[in-house]
């Protein structure tokens, strides 16, 4: 029996109505005297479209970091859909223009975009250069209305939303290089066998009625350490739904620990596999570790 | 011409032997519902809009099933909503009124939320359940949760717990779509089977030696829900959204940018934290990549972590899907990374390189 079987049909309907609200122009005044009175930013209609930033950004007063040398891409875009009306030959995108209180050492930003608010997102790439000085200061990007204002486009309107994206600059990690005699991954105790019960057939067939279990260790200088699961996966037994399920690896966890020691970590890992385990693990500037752990239960380092 | 502004997501699961289930994850505000987006894009309520209630449909399209009646209903549809309101870092009150809605008004934007049986065309004719989100501008204005009158068809009460376990069945659904309603849309399943100690679930020779539990799935992810209990994936998502006074500043959070081996953004990847307490590791909150490999994960729980990234799997669920098949990012090497989180504070990683999987299945067979 096919264990999870859900289907999801996700439908989206959006409606657009017209109001009947028409802008009401006061009267005008008699003109001041003296030099004329900068003219007031035009102001948006109440039912013009927000335009804003998107994406994974932090709550508002919240600050991304960045790297140097490192670039964040945000994309812009309507509050809504605007259905036919960018497919018109007249539509002609809305032109923005980009800010920033950072200095041009520090981040590169473009001048301006059009939001052309298709299917594809409109992308503000915001870059940290490779020179830039790590500092403590928080720098914004935001969007501004070009000087003749944003344009009214078929009959819509929009407005920019005030919030802007925050980043700061971090250091990408420490220099010194890391102490590579100290990186080792290696089962604790011996490997143990059992059975993978009803749930394991169910999930990975003949492989699960028994599999292999130990305590796999990594040890590493630093927490700047990757561990890869390599080589344990199988297709799910899901043949007739096609590729619609993925592969996944063919093991499971009786547990997890972690802990730190002396600048670095100790992960272990106590993990069941029904046939055959690699492990690779890594640190910046040492040799990878892998352990490979077979199926008759044997584990080897190298 | 002029537009309003306002939608409607229509959730609408369709269930065969598991619950509708499948880390947190957001309906997007900005350039479709779907896009990845942290909680600063989200649709949400508005603060003024709490206590958030809802009405039961009235009953006549209650299942026919001996000894169900509408008492037992609104006891489950009750326990549903709870586990949200027991949140204890999230702010949500949440009433289910006494008074009722007729079944042919339990429909969208009238400004009543409901929870039914429901008479709507949408739902007939098999064992589906949906949430009808109404949104404008960013705030969720309306939901409705209709059952299909068949949801519970071909559910057998022969076994002596069978009844209790139909009333369940009823609470956990009515969980998951006011999972939806809060603004949580479906999220990822745990990367593997994790061990954890507690009561014998199963028979024996049903889990793998040595194992008396698994940790759920979180309940909004397509695993199977087998209590009215959220896992800490919803409940960070649930108070991202809503949080109560001190969560978000007692938290911190990670981004960072997973690649694919080529240098390529590795879109829809997830990355998942694990955390550790006194009676084991934990599955913890998750987020996934956005369509450039950038990640925000957030209401992270200070000190030294553990994460796991790797692709989704039970993918069905995910209208993002051709997007990460074609981008190559759903059949990737599980990798496992170890950070500092600090509270207040958003953690940058080095970029996250992943690794293609080998399918061995398919090798042995070809």
């Amino acid at each position: 029996m096919k264990r999870l079987r859900a289907g999801l049909l996700l439908a989206l309907v959006a409606f657009a109505g017209c109001g009947e609200d028409a802008p009401i122009t006061p009267a005008p005044l008699p003109p001041p005297l003296g030099p004329p009175p900068e003219p007031p930013p035009p102001s948006p209609a109440p039912d013009a479209i927000p335009v804003g930033f998107g994406g994974v950004l932090p709550a508002p007063g919240g600050a991304l970091t960045l790297h140097p040398g490192t670039e964040f891409v945000v994309p812009v875009m309507v509050d809504g859909d605007l259905g036919e009306a960018v497919d018109n030959p007249a539509w002609t995108g809305i032109p923005v223009r980009v800010a920033t209180d950072a200095p041009a050492a520090v981040l590169s930003v473009p001048a301006g975009l059009t939001v052309a608010a298709r299917r594809e997102p409109d992308l503000l790439r915001i870059r940290a250069l490779e020179s830039a000085e790590v500092a403590p200061e928080v720098y914004t990007v935001h969007l501004e209305a070009p000087p003749e204002g944003l344009p009214e486009l078929l009959g819509l309107s929009f407005r920019l939303e005030s919030e802007p994206v925050r980043l700061r600059l971090v250091d990408p990690g420490p220099a010194e290089p890391a102490d590579c005699s100290r990186l080792a991954l290696e089962p604790r105790g011996g490997v143990r066998r059992g059975d993978g019960g009803a749930l394991g057939q169910n999930w990975f067939g003949d492989l699960g009625r028994d599999f292999r279990s130990a305590d796999l260790v990594l040890r590493a200088p630093g927490t700047e350490a990757e561990l890869r699961l390599v080589d344990a996966y199988q297709q799910l037994p899901y043949g007739a739904l096609g590729d619609a399920y993925n592969i996944v690896p063919v093991t499971f966890a009786h547990g997890l620990d972690l802990e730190e020691t002396d600048g670095g970590i100790e992960q272990t890992l106590s993990l069941a596999w029904f046939d055959e385990l690699t492990l690779r693990a890594a640190v910046p500037g040492c040799t990878p570790v892998t352990l490979r752990c077979d199926d008759r239960g044997r584990c080897r380092t190298r | 011409m002029c537009r309003r502004g306002t939608a409607i997501l229509i959730l609408f699961a369709a269930l065969w032997t598991a619950t509708p289930a499948n880390g947190y994850r957001f309906f997007a505000r900005h350039g479709g519902l779907y896009r990845i987006a942290s909680v600063a894009g989200a649709i949400r309520w508005d603060a003024s809009a709490f206590p958030l209630r809802f009405r039961l449909l009235e009953n006549g399209n209650l299942p026919d099933i001996p000894g169900f009646d509408a008492a037992l209903w609104r006891e489950s549809a009750e326990r549903g909503i709870r586990a949200w309101t027991e949140i204890d870092t999230a702010d949500l009150d949440i009433v289910l009124e006494e008074e009722t809605v007729a079944a042919e008004q339990g429909r969208m934007n009238d400004g009543i939320n409901t929870i039914g049986f429901s008479s709507l065309e949408i739902v007939a004719g098999g064992p589906f359940a949906t949430a009808d989100v109404q949104y404008t501008r960013g705030r969720v204005t309306g939901c409705d949760i209709h059952f299909s009158p068949d949801y519970l068809e071909g559910r057998s009460l022969d076994a002596p717990t069978a009844f209790e376990e139909l009333l369940d069945y009823l609470a956990r659904t009515v969980m998951h779509e006011v999972g939806h309603c809060l603004g949580l849309a479906h999220s990822a399943m745990n990367p593997t089977w994790l061990a954890r100690p507690g009561a014998v679930e199963r028979p024996p020779g049903h889990f793998p030696d040595g194992v008396t539990s698994l940790q759920p799935h979180p309940r909004m992810s397509y695993g199977t829900i087998r209590t009215v209990v959220l896992e800490p994936d919803d409940a960070v998502g649930a108070s991202l959204l809503y949080p109560a006074p001190g969560f978000v500043e007692s938290r911190g959070a990670l981004t960072g940018r997973v690649l694919l081996a080529n240098g390529e953004p590795a879109p829809f990847v997830y990355v998942q934290s694990v955390t550790y307490a006194a009676d084991g590791a934990v599955f913890g909150a998750g987020a996934f990549t956005d369509s450039w490999g950038q990640f925000l994960l957030e209401g992270l729980e200070p000190g030294f972590r553990h994460f796991w990234i790797r692709p989704l799997h039970q993918v069905l669920a995910h209208s993002f899907i051709a997007d990460a098949a074609a981008a190559g990012s759903l059949e990737l090497q599980h990798e496992q990374r170890w950070f500092e989180i600090r509270r207040g504070e958003i953690t940058r990683t080095p970029d996250i390189t992943v690794h293609p999987a080998r399918d061995r299945r398919r090798e042995a067979g070809s």
